[in-house]
This record gives structure tokens, C-alpha cells and sequence, in this order.
């Protein structure tokens, strides 16, 4: 009964109540629960419309700001609210949303390390390698619910910067959230055997996409020459297929 | 096999099947059967051979099955009415209706839940759970424990912890 009734309740008080005590904190935290919960809102044909962007508020601080674009027929009236706020030192990338859930990525400038964040923040593991091209991905099994992020990373085998004629070696991983079997850790994944061009991907049916090179160590992407390269977000593949060939490029 | 109930015949609709239910404390109710069958419980003791006699509903009251039977019948006649008259008038008459009838207190709704939950009507648990997500979705948590009887078993830094986790929440 208590699902049934929690089911129906907004986003935002669903977070308060996850402080009302431990049952109710993990009925809500659950993937399940917000699978169904997405569920509820789209057979009663509720959509509600979001802008996400980050504003630099001080020298050293970005926030992170929600527009709600369903809120009033005119921009003027739409609710916004800061959700939170990081360091500026941070490069930060806002994924695009699954079942409007959102993946924020953010790359510490100073250093060459990486951190992905989720709730609860899940650092990825140290590397002190040295690499400029990261790929980024966040999708959704529709069979166990499970919402998957992807982390792809291009080094050369020397472990210096990479250079056109370098080979292509991709160190790729998986983090899982939730639906079940819980992980707290990246795992490794057979990483693709293309080149990845855009660090953005986006997601459909069980597959997140990006742009892709067939020539492995070509640096840049010649616009009539690319690929589509997917990962399987259920079986944890790569693969990739040519599309039709367009004469005025791709943009 | 099940045959329509005789022994509590109603003149103005005989052509149409009727069900005696049966309360928690024993009154006894004649509904036609598309208003009976509104209760997926009832449909499948319908279908299990069960139709022909009085159906016992052990946990609901008199007075509750009583508001449960005005939901099903007006929501057959509404529906009935959909059919003929088409959608979007129907459906603003189904709209004001249901406010109107769960515009109830709390132990009412409570009762109701119960009885939409035990007799699988899924409509009218719909519209009950949605009236207490409404009641309690602009309540804090300390009310919500209040309203549910729920004891807090956060230590008061895990509690924080939420807090501060979701702060644009509690804004």
C-alpha cells in the first residue's frame, strides 16, 4: 500500500521522505522503485520538461541549476533551482538524460584523474597516465533496470600523450547502479576496437551510441568517413555499423 | 453452474444479472453484476463458480462497502456513458465525481484504501492512494512520521547525511 501511495508522490518530496526512516529510504533509493515511479507519471501522460546548465556563481564555485519549463507557459515564470554546487576546477559535462535521470561527469583540471559522480559519489580508479581523449557514456537495461555508466579512456601504449600515428588502446569501464546487484566498483569491459570521436554519447533502447572512427589512429574524424559505434548496455559488447554514406558529410 | 441470484429479485432491471454481496458484519447488498464485477477479487471468484451464492467480503464493513458499491455503480454508469456520449465530457464528469467522493477524513480514506486493496478495484485504489500522496506531499518528514506512526531509526548524523544529500528538498 505504501508503494502504491509513495509511487504517486512528486520528486521532491520523495527525497525529504527518504530521511522519514530506513525502510522508506531504501524503498525510494531503489532503481526498481524509480523505474516504476517514471512508469506511473508517463501512462498519466504527465510530462515535465527540465533545463539543466551550470553557472559560474563566484571565481572558485559553479552551481548547478534546474529549470523547470513545465512550471508556467512563459520563461519568465519557470521555477529554477540551484541543486548544487562544485568546484570550478572541475570540467564538468552533464550527460544526456535517461528516463530523466542524469549523469554529471567532471574531469579535475589539474590533474590528470578522473571522477564520475553519482549519488553516492563513485571516483573512479587513479590513473596517473597521461591520455586526452575520453569517451562517455550513460544508458539503461530495460531488462534488469539497471542504469550503466561507460568510461572509455585512449592512451598509447607508452603512457605518453597520444599521437595520430599511435595505436588505437582504449581502457574501458563499467559502474553499475543499482537494480539488484548492487556494485560499488568500475569494472573493466572489453574496450571497443574503434575510434571513439565524441566524448557525449547518447542512449536508446538498451544501447548508447557515439560517433566513431573505422581508422584507428586517424586523430580527427573526416566527416565522410565515420562509423557508429555502440556498446550493448545488457550483454557489455561493443559494436559498430556503417550508415548509409551521405555526400555532403555528416554534421 | 452459477445462476443469477432469485431469491432477491429486482423488478426495474431483471434482465440484468445481479450478486449479493455480503459485509464484514453480515448485511447483505444486491448490486447488478457489471457494478459487482468492477472488483477484480469478485470477477475472479466469479470465474472460479463462486457467483451463484452470497459472496462473503470477510474484511470490509457495512458502511464501507456501502461507499465502495456507490463508486462502482456511478463508474459503470460513467463508463456506459463515455461509450455514448464520448470521451472529454464523460471523462470532466468522471474527474469532478471522484473528487467530490474523496473528499473524506482520514480514518475514512484509510477504510477505503483497505477495501479498494482487498477487492482489487483498481480505480478507486488509484484515486485513494493519489488523495494521500496529496495529503502528504508537502509534509515534512517529522509529520510523516507523526501521520504513519513511524519511529525515526536514522542516527541523527545518518539523518543529516540525507539532509544535506537532498538540501533543495527541504527548501
Amino acid at each position: 500500500m505504501l508503494l502504491e501511495i509513495l509511487l504517486r508522490c512528486p520528486c521532491k518530496p520523495l527525497l525529504r521522505f527518504k530521511c522519514v526512516c530506513k525502510s522508506w529510504c531504501s524503498l525510494i533509493s531503489d532503481p526498481y522503485f524509480t523505474y516504476q515511479h517514471l512508469q506511473k507519471r508517463k501512462t498519466r501522460k504527465e510530462s515535465v520538461h527540465f533545463i539543466m546548465f551550470f553557472r559560474k556563481v563566484s571565481p572558485t564555485r559553479v552551481e548547478l541549476y534546474l529549470v523547470d519549463t513545465s512550471s508556467a507557459s512563459s520563461p519568465h515564470g519557470w521555477q529554477r533551482t540551484a541543486l548544487r554546487s562544485f568546484d570550478n576546477q572541475y570540467n564538468l559535462m552533464i550527460l544526456p538524460s535517461v528516463n530523466g535521470l542524469v549523469c554529471i561527469y567532471f574531469h579535475y583540471q589539474s590533474h590528470p584523474k578522473q571522477s564520475a559522480t553519482f549519488q553516492p559519489p563513485c571516483p573512479l580508479p587513479d590513473w596517473t597516465i597521461n591520455h586526452e581523449e575520453v569517451a562517455l557514456g550513460f544508458g539503461f537495461d530495460p531488462h534488469t533496470k539497471q542504469y550503466k555508466m561507460v568510461h572509455a579512456i585512449r592512451r598509447n601504449n607508452k603512457g605518453n600523450f597520444i599521437s595520430d600515428d599511435d595505436n588505437l588502446i582504449y581502457e574501458c569501464r563499467v559502474f553499475t547502479v543499482g537494480g539488484g546487484s548492487s556494485t560499488t566498483s568500475w569494472r573493466r569491459v572489453n574496450p571497443p576496437s574503434y575510434r571513439l570521436c565524441e566524448v557525449s554519447s547518447v542512449h536508446l533502447d538498451g544501447k548508447i551510441y557515439w560517433i566513431g572512427d573505422s581508422r584507428r589512429c586517424r586523430r580527427f574524424c573526416p566527416r565522410t568517413d565515420f562509423i557508429v559505434v555502440f556498446f550493448d548496455i545488457g550483454n557489455e559488447t561493443f559494436g559498430a555499423f556503417q550508415p548509409p554514406p551521405l555526400s555532403f558529410g555528416f554534421m | 453452474m452459477a445462476s443469477s441470484s432469485s431469491s432477491l429479485p429486482s423488478p426495474s432491471s431483471s434482465s440484468s444479472k445481479k450478486f449479493i454481496l455480503r459485509s464484514s458484519d453480515g448485511k447483505h447488498f444486491e448490486v447488478d453484476e457489471a457494478v459487482a464485477l468492477q472488483s477484480e477479487m469478485i470477477k475472479q471468484m466469479v470465474e472460479d463458480g463462486f457467483g451463484g451464492d452470497v459472496i462473503p467480503l470477510l474484511n470490509v464493513s457495512s458502511i464501507v462497502l456501502s461507499k465502495v458499491i456507490d463508486y462502482c455503480k456511478k463508474h459503470v454508469e460513467l463508463d456506459f456513458k463515455k461509450k455514448m456520449d464520448g470521451d472529454n465530457e464523460a471523462h470532466e464528469e468522471i474527474k469532478n465525481w471522484d473528487s467530490e467522493y474523496i473528499n473524506v477524513g482520514v480514518d475514512e480514506l484509510y477504510h477505503l484504501i483497505m477495501a479498494a486493496n482487498y477487492l482489487h478495484i483498481k480505480g478507486l485504489l488509484d484515486l485513494t492512494c493519489q488523495k494521500v500522496a496529496d495529503i502528504i506531499k508537502g509534509k515534512q518528514p517529522e509529520q510523516i512520521r507523526k501521520i504513519f506512526n513511524i519511529e525515526n531509526d536514522f542516527t541523527p548524523e545518518e539523518e543529516q547525511e540525507i539532509r544535506k544529500e537532498h538540501s533543495w528538498a527541504f527548501e
